[in-house]
């Protein structure tokens, strides 16, 4: 009998590095480390996901509803067709509403920055004098607060909206569907990171008493020859540009002040008024944002409750939780505590500065913008010290925890193929990655205002139970 | 207790028990690193070491438990430091995000409660590609635990329908085509180069040290090992019915190499231990030894042997391929000394401190019929378990690689801890006259285990006025890193009687016994 021969091992060592340590020892095999990680999914995760895999009757449903939410969000045509005051246009609102971003929360449990945009709005409203007398008023309970997002509406940071605050109005045309947002107040000292300081105040009274009015005057102008602003086209413009419309809006804002300049020229304006409104938006790079939110917020509303689908039509943060909505799974919340953002801080600030990822901006990435296209916006990426090549990174690894892609945002690095559209809870946890967001970031205490921007992942929990009560609800 | 969260990151067991030794040092109190999955986190809670804090992780999250006040940032920058470093020795290491597609070989270690759905997964997109091991187009070798038996059953049946061959859960040691898997001996097989041996012995076996004892005999007596294939310890159980050493058989029958096979296991289901022999008996040509513990002697059948012990089986398969064979070192010390020394103090009963779970049970059989009630915390009989683990209870014969001692620590083959505690804790014992214990050599294990050890001995003879007898058998070879002879030697010098066979220093322990009344 001739010398054994053995058959050629092929090993694959997939969990504790030292058995692929002790076979090197051992003699020249070929050998590979398997990277393994539970990803973050627990056993019940495992077990439910293999449940659905035998059911290939309710993957097809999934499927089918899934195409049909992306379809929609896709085909949504967001025009801005109006501006006003939230008491006249956001439904169920008055003087003692106050609503907030991210999913309900009460006073008491606010984060600082909340806490500090609640008695702001208060002073702004005239309901009180100082912050001493708005708490009082606050904990009498004669305040009712809710999420932006049960009201058509989505606030950015803090998110605190009240009645007399002028707010854009957005017509989805496909839908005939409205969502609001208010103004954006600039950078810096701003009521939507908390701060409530006397000149707040006055900057958000300028905007009520001269800005709101002239830019009424030039939407009605524009809404007299056409249905209003096109704002899903000027996003898919500012992608092109560098943009990725969510803590990057430069392009944007320009493209949207060419929009508005020949009607603001035509209205005969004051020099001084004039002047000021110019100024104002074109100093602030983030006054699209305020635009571009309600017009994602009009395209998602839509997905609401199309049974059997597994994508996220919310994606919103309160400073406290991160909470997600599930298109089969309507009006649900799904929390987890918030996470900390990973970014650059204006000196003098650091991490520990913080507070924890805020606000219903995270609207953006849910219809495919923001930290989804940072392929489109290179320049963001030295928020997280990264070099471009990541902005590109960032945007495949979404492709994988998406359904499909966006029809008209288009990324021209990437042969114009579409932006990532449609996070599906069910890639999020096969795969172990989770949606990542592009966000400011908040000083902790009330009344200081923004301290940085950055970047980080959403939190998996949420994933998890929202998963759970879907297999619950559907198989 | 306080618990410190390190988010989003993942490292393996060994490596945080590595980390856990290293900040263990540097804080002077232990410390215990665990990643935050269902199964940690309960046993955390079970010894109390779970905060408010702890609780929240997830299995993303390390979970860091300390009892003082340490320095996050300073713990956080020892882990990183510690699990780059480690990275950095190995540059050879080849890192892939999936298996690749012409495996024919996975071994898995990864935390038991995920085993079920990513060998399930592993086995569902399999496509047979490369060339087959042991007869199977795959082997997956599982060396988790903390598999439940549905799910090992499960997995083994889907396995066989597509030609795959489950090693474990539970599997500690195999040697596959000549190379070791786990804790495994480096021993002489018929895939040795200058190998002029034609064919060896097959060995099947549920439990690890078993095997190591098995196949470091036949390689001390001079013999050849064919394949050597672990199945995981429950594979003899009813509900799993052999199904991993079925498949074995059928491949060793048919093997050219493989001239008889030994089969071991610990205490297995009468049901499936006849469905195995009826198979054998009906199907098979080559000679089976079996050495099932706890099995009640069977009538031999044929082509089937029943040995009592280990070294029987060993004996037993050798005499198929030479038939002359008889072992030569049988006890040559003779008992009387230890005698008569014991018999002028009150000193009694035997204490074995044992790595392995089947030299526990095997000394115990073999004692019972000296001494009769042998107590253990894995009893060959319920009525002599033992209360209380931790506590000895006249004639003792500890498993310290069971559950309750090795829950979040490192096998006692490597982590000696417990076993330094014990065997001072039974040195001060009046009524103890013998400490026996075993030291496993072999890849995985200790590399140093007399460094490890050598004071306790000292320490405990010291105790009992050099009165208590010392014994050790090791399991080992002359190839091992920790080398046969040169352990053998190290021990004697300290005053340790040695055996190269559990049975032999079974019986000679029995006898003393025996004499001592």
């Amino acid at each position: 009998m001739k010398q054994c021969s053995s058959t050629k091992l092929k090993v694959a060592n997939l969990g504790v590095r030292w058995f692929y340590e002790s076979i090197l020892k051992q003699k020249n095999i070929d050998v590979v480390h398997i990277n393994w990680s539970p990803k973050g999914k627990t056993k019940n995760v495992y077990r439910l996901l293999d449940k659905l895999y035998k059911n290939k009757n309710l993957q097809k449903k999934i499927d089918v509803a899934n195409k049909v939410v992306i379809d929609k969000i896709s085909s949504s045509a967001p025009f801005l067709v109006g501006i006003e005051q939230a008491y006249k246009v956001v439904p169920e609102m008055n003087k003692f509403t106050i609503l907030h971003a991210g999913p309900p929360i009460e006073y008491e449990k606010m984060c600082g920055p909340m806490k500090g945009a609640v008695l702001g709005a208060l002073m702004y409203e005239g309901i009180a004098k100082d912050k001493f007398e708005a708490e009082k008023i606050v904990l009498s309970g004669k305040i009712k607060f809710d999420s932006c997002h049960h009201h058509n509406m989505v606030g950015p940071m803090a998110g605190v909206v009240s009645a007399s605050m002028p707010v854009w109005i957005l017509k989805n045309l496909t839908f005939n569907n409205y969502a609001y947002t208010t103004l954006n107040e600039g950078l810096g000292k701003v009521l939507r990171f908390g701060a409530y300081s006397k000149e707040v105040i006055k900057h958000l009274k300028w905007m009520e008493e001269i800005l709101f009015p002239v830019l009424k005057k030039v939407i009605k102008l524009i809404t007299k020859k056409s249905y209003g602003i096109d704002i899903k086209t000027i996003t898919a413009q500012a992608l092109t540009m560098g943009d990725e419309c969510h803590n990057r809006n430069v392009a944007a804002t320009n493209l949207f002040l060419k929009e508005i300049l020949p009607y603001m020229i035509e209205l005969n304006l004051n020099k001084k008024i004039f002047l000021d409104i110019i100024k104002f938006i074109s100093s602030n790079p983030h006054f699209y944002l305020n635009i571009s939110m309600p017009a994602c917020k009009c395209s998602t509303d839509i997905v609401e409750g199309i049974r059997f689908s597994s994508v996220i039509y919310t994606m919103a943060r309160n400073g406290v939780n991160f909470g997600i909505r599930v298109s089969g799974l309507p009006k649900k919340w799904f929390v987890a505590p918030s996470g900390m953002p990973k970014g650059l801080y204006f000196s003098g600030y650091k991490e520990s500065d913080g507070n924890p990822d805020l606000g219903d901006s995270t609207i953006s990435e849910v219809v495919g913008i923001g930290a989804f296209a940072m392929a489109c916006a290179p320049a963001i990426v030295k928020f997280v010290g990264g070099v471009a090549d990541d902005a590109k990174k960032y945007t495949l690894d979404m492709y994988k925890i998406c359904i499909g892609e966006h029809k008209n945002f288009l990324i021209p690095q990437f042969n114009f193929r579409g932006t990532p559209l449609g996070v599906d809870i069910i890639k999020v946890l096969e795969t172990g990655i989770s949606p990542i967001i592009n966000t400011g970031i908040a000083h902790k205490e009330p009344g200081i205002g923004q301290i940085g921007a950055g970047i980080l992942s959403a939190p998996m929990e949420c994933f998890i139970t929202a998963f759970e009560e879907f297999m619950n609800e559907y198989s | 207790m306080k618990n410190i969260i390190k988010p989003n990151c993942f490292y393996d067991s060994i490596l945080l028990m590595q980390i856990a030794s290293v900040l263990s040092k540097q804080y002077s109190s232990e410390v215990t690193l665990m990643m935050g999955t269902d199964a940690n986190k309960s046993l955390l809670r079970e010894r109390k070491m779970l905060t408010s804090d702890g609780e929240k992780a997830s299995v993303n999250d390390l979970i860091i438990c300390f009892d003082k006040n340490v320095d996050e940032k300073k713990v956080f920058d020892t882990i990183e430091t510690f699990s780059k470093s480690s990275s950095n020795q190995k540059q050879d290491l080849i890192v892939e995000d999936k298996i690749p597609q012409n495996t024919n070989l996975i071994l898995v270690s990864i935390p038991g409660e995920f085993v079920f759905y990513e060998v399930k997964k592993i086995i569902e997109e399999f496509v047979s590609q490369g060339e087959s091991v042991l007869g199977h187009k795959l082997c997956i070798f599982i060396f988790s635990d903390n598999v439940s038996i549905e799910e090992e059953k499960e997995l083994k049946l889907s396995a066989l329908k597509k030609n795959i061959l489950i090693m474990g859960p539970d599997c500690g040691t195999a040697v596959v085509n000549g190379l070791g898997l786990g804790f495994s001996n480096n021993i002489r097989t018929i895939f040795d180069n200058n190998n002029i041996s034609k064919q060896g012995i097959g060995i099947i076996s549920a439990g690890g040290t078993g095997l190591q004892a098995i196949m470091t005999m036949i390689h001390n007596f001079g013999y050849t090992i064919s394949q050597a294939i672990g199945t995981g310890s429950r594979d003899l159980s009813e509900e799993v019915g052999g199904i991993t050493f079925l498949e074995s058989i059928k491949y060793l029958e048919k093997d050219p190499y493989t001239k008889t096979i030994i089969l071991f296991s610990k205490p297995p289901s009468e049901k499936v231990v006849k469905k195995i022999t009826e198979y054998i008996s009906k199907n098979c040509r080559k000679m089976y030894v079996l050495n099932l513990l706890g099995l009640n002697k069977k009538q031999e059948v044929k082509n089937i042997f029943f040995a009592q012990t280990m070294q029987e089986a060993v004996v037993k398969a050798i005499k198929v391929i030479n038939p002359k064979f008889e072992i030569r070192n049988k006890i040559t010390v003779s008992t009387s000394f230890w005698v008569n020394k014991l018999k002028k103090t009150n000193r009694k009963y035997v204490r074995g401190l044992f790595s392995g779970g089947s030299l526990c049970e095997e000394t115990a059989i073999v004692l019972k019929k000296y001494i009769g009630d042998v107590y253990s915390n894995i009893p060959i009989e319920k009525n002599h378990k033992l209360p209380n683990p931790w506590k000895s209870f006249k004639n003792t014969i500890i498993d310290l690689g069971d559950d309750i001692f090795t829950r979040g620590k490192p096998h006692p083959m490597i982590d000696f801890t417990f076993r330094k505690e014990r065997m001072i804790e039974e040195s001060k014992d009046k009524e103890v006259a013998i400490i026996i214990f075993d030291l496993v050599l072999g890849w995985g294990s200790n590399i140093e285990p007399i460094k490890e050890i050598r004071d306790t001995i000292k320490l405990s003879i010291k105790n009992s006025n050099s009165q208590i007898l010392f014994c050790a058998i090791i399991v080992g070879t002359e190839k091992d890193v920790q080398n046969y002879a040169n352990i053998e030697r190290q021990l004697k010098k300290l005053g340790v009687m040695t055996f190269n066979s559990n049975v032999t220093m079974s019986e000679f322990v029995g006898k003393i016994l025996q004499d001592l009344g």
